[in-house]
Formats: C-alpha cells, sequence, structure tokens
C-alpha cells in the first residue's frame, strides 16, 4: 500500500519537530521526504460550553501529549514506533483517504479485537 | 508548420490517470524494433508521476462548473443482495421489473416480524447517507436502518410516498419519486458514531420494525456526506468515483472554462461540518439583542449540483453596531496567528444580500454582497489578540441591511496561510481534515530535452507565497538545483535563471501578477539567453556558457531537486524545446 495512515504523540511540540526533522531536511530546511504531517498538537478532550450568547461557560480541556498524524508514502518509520497510539477510528483527524483510513481501521481491530465495535443484533431494539 | 510542433516535450492537462500525468509529445508511440515486433506505447517515455494521498479531501471543478468530489459507496455488491448480504428472517429473488424497465430489481421477502437484510462494513463515523430504491410489494412500508453507536432509523410509506417517522441521530430522510411505476428512491442521513452496518426492513406501517411480507428494492448504496448522490455500483470491492487518490485534478471556473491542472499544498480544513450547519457544532448566535440566524438544511441546490445548500437568516433586530447575528464556531488563537476563510454564498431571496466574515474575533473584509449566482468569496486575517473567540459568518446592526437571507455552502477555514484553497469537505472530524499535497514530477527524458540550447516554455499561475515556488528541468537528483534552468516565483516576482555547474549563467526577476495566467520562457544558449513574458522579451544576457549534452534529463514542478521549491498553482501548459527559439517565435508562443 502506498499510503499508510498512523497516528503519533509526543510530550510536547518540541520533540514532535524533531522526530519530523529526523525524516530528513535540506540545508534550507525544506522536507526531503514525501510523508505527510499534522501537528495537531494538544487535542481538545473535553469540548468548551457556551451560553445561548456564545459566551463560554466552561473552556476546552486539552490533552497533555502532543498529537502528531502521519500519512506515511511507501513505508512507515520504524523510528517513530514508540510514540504510535492507537484512538478508535479515525480519532479526531484524517488525511482525507479512504483507502488509509480503512486500513488504519482494519489494522486497530486486528491489533485490539476487544475493540471491534459490537454490532446491536436486537432487530426491534 | 505550427511553433507547437517544435516542442520536444509537451505538457498539456488533458490526459491523465491515477499517479500518471500524460505528455502530449513525446507520443510515447514506440515504433516497431528490428524484428518489427515491440511497437505501441511506451509506458516510461517522459510523462510525469503524480502524487496526492488524499481522495475525499480533495476537490475540483468540472467542466460544467460544478464542484467534483471524491465517491464512494461503501456498500460491496450493491445491487446483488444474495452475495455478501445477510438474511434476517427473510429471503431475496432476482430478476425482478425494476426502476429502468429491466429486471434488476429484486423482491425482497420477510417471513418473520423483524425480518431484513443485512450487510457490514468497516465503521465509519460522522455524516453519511443510506439510499436504496425501493417499490410496495405485499408490504407497503420500507424502514432503512443505520446500526451504529446509536442507531439512526428512518421509515418511508411505498404506497403513497410519504415519508414516515425518524429516529436517533438522523438528519433527513427523503422520498423521490422515480419514474410512474411505484419506485422511490429513499434514503436517510445521519450523523453517526461507528456506523458500521445496514439494515433493510420491509414493513407494514409506521414505527413497525419489520413485518412479514415483500417490497421490491434496487441498487443501495452508502455514502458519506448529507446527500445521495448518483448511484455508484459495486461488486466484492465497493465503488469509487471522482477525485481519486493520486489522480491529478484538472479545475475549470465557474464558468466551466480555463481547465488546468491544479497544484496545491498540503492544507487543513479546520470546520468540523462544513456542509452541515443546523446542529450544535454551529452557534447561532443573536448577541446584542440581534436575533439568532435561522438555518435551513438541505434547501436548496448548492455549487455541487445537489440539494445540500443551507438557507440561514439573519436578524440583527437593531440598527447599532452591537446588534449582531452571527453563524460561526470559537477557536483558540494566539496573536500573530494567519487564518484564511472561504465560503460559497449565494442570494436566498432573490435580491442581493449582504454578510461579512468573522474570523478570529474580528469583522474581516467588509460587507459583500451575495447575488443570484453562486460565488466563492475568501478572506484572510492575522489575529491581533490571543484568546478563544468566533470565526464565520454574520451580519451586525450597522450594516446596509438589518437582515439578510442567504444560501451558504462549503464553508472552510485554514491556518497558517495567506489565501485559501480549493474546498475540502469536512463530514465530523473534530480534529480536521487535511488534503495531501499535489506533487507532479519525474517527466522528460534526455531525448525530450537539449541540455546545449532550447526554451523552457510555461503557462502558469503561481500561488502568491513568501515561499519559493518553481519550475525546472535538471538532471532531477538531491542535487538537481546546481544544473538547472527555472522558473520559479515568490511573493510577486517571478525569477528566470540557468545555472550550470552551480554558477549563474543568465539570473533575472521581474514584478509581475505572479497569480495571473502568465505565459512565461526562458531561451538558453551559449551567449545568448533570454527572459519572454506575455509576448515581450524583458531580460537579456549574451554572456555565458550551457550544460554539456545529457546533463538535463527531467521537467519537475520543483527547483530542480524533486521536493524543494515545489511549484502551487494552475498550470495550463508546459513545454519545453530542443533549439533556441528565434524572437518572433518566442513573440508568437507568450503572446496572451
Amino acid at each position: 500500500m502506498k499510503y499508510t495512515f498512523r497516528k503519533y504523540e509526543f510530550t510536547d511540540a518540541a520533540s514532535a519537530q524533531s522526530a519530523i526533522d529526523a525524516l530528513g531536511i535540506d540545508d534550507d530546511g525544506n522536507a526531503t521526504h514525501r510523508h505527510t504531517i499534522a501537528m495537531l498538537g494538544h487535542i481538545v478532550t473535553t469540548a468548551a460550553t457556551y451560553d445561548d450568547d456564545g459566551e463560554e461557560l466552561t473552556p476546552a480541556q486539552l490533552a497533555d501529549n502532543y498529537s502528531v498524524d502521519v500519512l506515511w508514502r511507501d513505508g512507515v518509520s520504524e523510528d517513530w514506533a514508540s510514540h504510535i497510539v492507537w484512538p478508535d477510528p479515525v480519532g479526531v483527524h484524517s488525511f482525507g483517504n479512504s483507502e488509509a483510513n480503512a486500513e488504519y481501521t482494519a489494522t486497530l481491530y486486528a491489533l485490539f479485537p476487544d475493540r471491534v465495535p459490537v454490532i446491536d443484533n436486537d432487530l426491534n431494539d | 508548420m505550427a511553433l507547437i510542433d517544435k516542442a520536444s516535450l509537451l505538457m498539456v492537462p488533458s490526459t491523465y490517470e491515477a499517479g500518471k500525468l500524460y505528455n502530449v509529445l513525446p507520443s510515447g508511440n514506440r515504433a516497431p524494433d528490428s524484428t518489427d515486433q515491440n511497437s505501441g506505447y511506451d509506458q516510461t517515455r517522459a510523462d510525469f508521476d503524480f502524487d496526492r494521498g488524499s481522495n475525499t479531501a480533495a476537490t475540483r471543478i468540472g467542466s460544467d462548473g460544478l464542484i467534483k468530489k471524491y465517491r464512494e459507496n461503501l456498500l460491496v455488491q450493491s445491487n446483488q443482495f444474495d452475495t455478501t448480504w445477510g438474511n434476517n428472517s427473510s429471503s431475496e429473488t432476482s430478476g425482478q421489473a425494476d426502476k429502468d424497465g429491466g429486471t434488476d430489481a429484486w423482491l425482497l421477502n420477510s417471513t418473520g416480524s423483524f425480518g431484513s437484510i443485512t450487510q457490514s462494513f468497516t465503521a465509519i463515523s460522522g455524516v453519511s447517507t443510506l439510499s436504496i430504491y425501493a417499490k410496495a410489494g405485499t408490504n407497503n412500508w420500507l424502514l432503512l436502518r443505520m446500526n451504529a453507536t446509536t442507531d439512526a432509523r428512518a421509515w418511508f410509506d411505498l404506497e403513497n410516498g410519504v415519508l414516515g417517522s425518524t429516529d436517533g441521530p438522523t438528519i433527513e430522510s427523503k422520498i423521490e419519486a422515480v419514474g410512474t411505476d411505484g419506485w422511490y428512491r429513499c434514503s436517510i442521513t445521519g450523523n453517526t458514531s461507528s456506523f458500521s452496518q445496514v439494515l433493510i426492513y420491509p414493513t407494514n406501517a409506521n414505527l413497525v420494525v419489520g413485518a412479514a411480507g415483500s417490497i421490491y428494492i434496487q441498487n443501495a448504496q452508502v455514502e458519506s456526506g448529507l446527500v445521495s448522490t448518483d448511484y455508484l455500483e459495486s461488486t466484492s470491492v465497493t465503488g469509487k468515483a471522482g477525485v481519486l487518490v493520486d489522480l491529478p485534478r484538472i479545475n475549470f471556473d465557474a464558468n466551466g472554462e480555463n481547465g488546468s491542472l491544479l497544484l496545491e499544498p498540503s492544507r487543513q480544513q479546520l470546520f468540523q461540518y462544513s456542509e452541515w450547519f443546523d446542529n450544535s457544532y454551529w452557534a447561532r448566535q443573536g448577541t446584542g439583542g440581534g436575533n439568532a440566524p435561522i438555518v435551513t438544511q438541505n434547501h436548496a441546490i448548492s455549487p455541487e449540483g445537489f440539494k445540500n445548500a443551507s438557507r440561514v437568516q439573519f436578524d440583527t433586530n437593531g440598527s447599532t453596531s452591537t446588534h449582531r447575528s452571527g453563524l460561526v464556531r470559537d477557536f483558540a488563537f494566539t496573536t500573530g496567528d494567519k487564518y484564511a476563510i472561504s465560503c460559497y454564498v449565494k442570494s436566498a431571496s432573490g435580491s442581493d444580500e449582504i454578510f461579512t466574515f468573522r474570523i478570529a474575533g474580528a469583522q474581516v473584509g467588509g460587507e459583500k454582497t451575495a447575488t443570484n449566482e453562486w460565488q466563492l468569496f475568501t478572506e484572510t486575517h492575522t489575529a491581533t489578540a490571543t484568546t478563544t473567540d468566533n470565526f464565520g459568518i454574520q451580519i451586525r446592526g450597522n450594516y446596509s441591511s438589518q437582515t439578510s437571507d442567504i444560501l451558504i455552502y462549503g464553508m472552510q477555514l485554514e491556518s497558517g496561510v495567506t489565501y485559501a484553497s480549493s474546498y475540502i469537505p469536512n463530514h465530523g472530524e473534530s480534529g480536521g481534515v487535511t488534503r495531501a499535497a499535489d506533487v507532479c514530477n519525474g517527466g522528460g527524458n534526455a531525448e525530450s530535452i537539449n541540455s546545449t540550447e532550447g526554451v523552457l516554455y510555461a503557462e502558469v499561475g503561481s500561488e502568491i507565497s513568501s515561499v519559493f515556488k518553481s519550475i525546472s528541468i535538471s538532471d532531477g537528483t538531491a542535487n538537481g538545483d546546481d544544473n538547472r534552468v527555472m522558473i520559479g516565483f515568490q511573493n510577486s516576482i517571478l525569477y528566470a535563471n540557468v545555472r550550470v555547474g552551480n554558477v549563474y549563467q543568465f539570473n533575472e526577476n521581474l514584478t509581475i501578477p505572479v497569480n495571473n495566467t502568465n505565459k512565461i520562457a526562458i531561451k538558453y544558449k551559449a551567449n545568448d539567453f533570454a527572459l519572454w513574458v506575455n509576448g515581450s522579451e524583458v531580460k537579456t544576457d549574451n554572456n555565458g556558457t550551457t550544460f554539456s549534452q545529457g546533463v538535463l534529463t527531467k521537467i519537475q514542478f520543483a527547483d530542480g531537486r524533486p521536493t524543494t521549491s515545489v511549484f502551487n498553482g494552475n498550470v495550463k501548459q508546459v513545454a519545453v524545446f530542443n533549439e533556441a527559439l528565434n524572437d518572433s517565435e518566442l513573440a508568437t508562443l507568450t503572446t496572451l
């Protein structure tokens, strides 16, 4: 498969950037690889709440770790393996690649069979 | 002989497939060899390789002026209900009279209270639509069920062609007559989590979950988005169409004219719901005494050609700047953050209507006028505070009108950018959807590029960016910028240079409207260099050397190296000539 979608967490933005730079940059700081990387940052774990006028009642709660999504081209870097995470499909973000999303979902369920959604077989429900 | 016949390599973005953008020249028709065999098309000749790792996140404007998306029927065997589909106290019989006068329909017979057929698939979340063609049999009702964390269900009266009840996270159900023979296309749209199974029940009344008896069915489909689009037949694999992964995008203007290859950088759509506005994600604000806007989903035909545009009726209920009516979403931002917002907008009243964009809590761009034609409006802004505030559309009481009645579609927010890119649909990903970059490289070969003299020609419009964008001929290696002929763009400046052994032989620049489509040619020949733009010779240099034969072998939408200073913009034509054209020819070639 040409494209592989995986998700990662780092302790902070600097460590994420360091791992990204290690994938290859030229003298001008341009990436020399063909992967697509989205630095999601500290993602929202609990959404903010607002009143009827749109004024914030409670602020959003953010994750401690720094999230990075990667659409790998022609293979996944094993150097990132220790940072991989497997949120339920497809987490909060994707690269809009239906095949890569499906492969992510299939791999997740193969690794964690207990997380396969249980289909409600109660036909009268 | 036409001038273009002199080209040794010519790319007009018209022939392409996934991963490949074909050149018109060289033709690729290989002559028979000495054994009079092996003639035919030479796949390895000089075509460009093309990458874009996104399908659902990429769109283009088609030659009909409508937005084109990736489409996929997530069901397999979509009209082969005796394969892959499962039975719950039911059976199916093929060869029934269908909606088109053929015999491709199926009789679905329920033998028990909850008789149904079902298919499971890889779970998806967000806004999606299940549709099927159906006709009454001994039963007059159909129940469609999207089995998910919380199910969405809809009942359809096939005798009278009217909708029954819905429940769960259903956004909308539809029943549309097809012909006059009692067939209907029935659909349910839901915003679900872990939607992984469809169930189709013949039934006999509203809210009854299946009943003994039969209905006729044909052509089931599950797809992302708010509406059912044209049916895509699937077999053992899902049915796919439209903007596929790695497929070059030929993009037209809103009139369906001026087709060009669209090359864009990676971008992220931040709005979670870019087409569904009648939900709690979007705050309908009435502040300072203003009224909250009224949002009506799927009210009108959108720029996509489907009835999935929303009507938004604003009313400030007062005439001061504090009276506001807005459709917005809050994001946290930091001083200096750059944003681009875009949205397709049209008047819903038949008369001109106004609105403004709100970015990072600021009114930007002034009043905009929505007319009776769909228009793509864009605006950019740099945040001037560090806080959380609104992004979206609103009107204020001190505007030229205190009410506005508009249609909207495809609202998009991109951060860290200075201009809006093409539309990226998002049907539910809270952290956004990222479209991977278009990368087009690797065209040409030693036969199609003369290293000692020639012309590099491009008819292109570049994005305006502080990041360098370029088109070049080189050896295409990691050090390819050492030996290259390059047309480049940065901000509003056109750069043209010839570098031999990392030494500039010709190096000029010119301020032009780079985002317009310009016709640009660089002539390179020993002691004879020139830059032509839009019919005029604008720079010359009569001192310098060129390359040894065989050095230049690749044409790239980059600076000579494969991944550096990648070109972003619209490409109408690129050509290489194996000889230094004369002034008359260059004038003809570059005249608009």
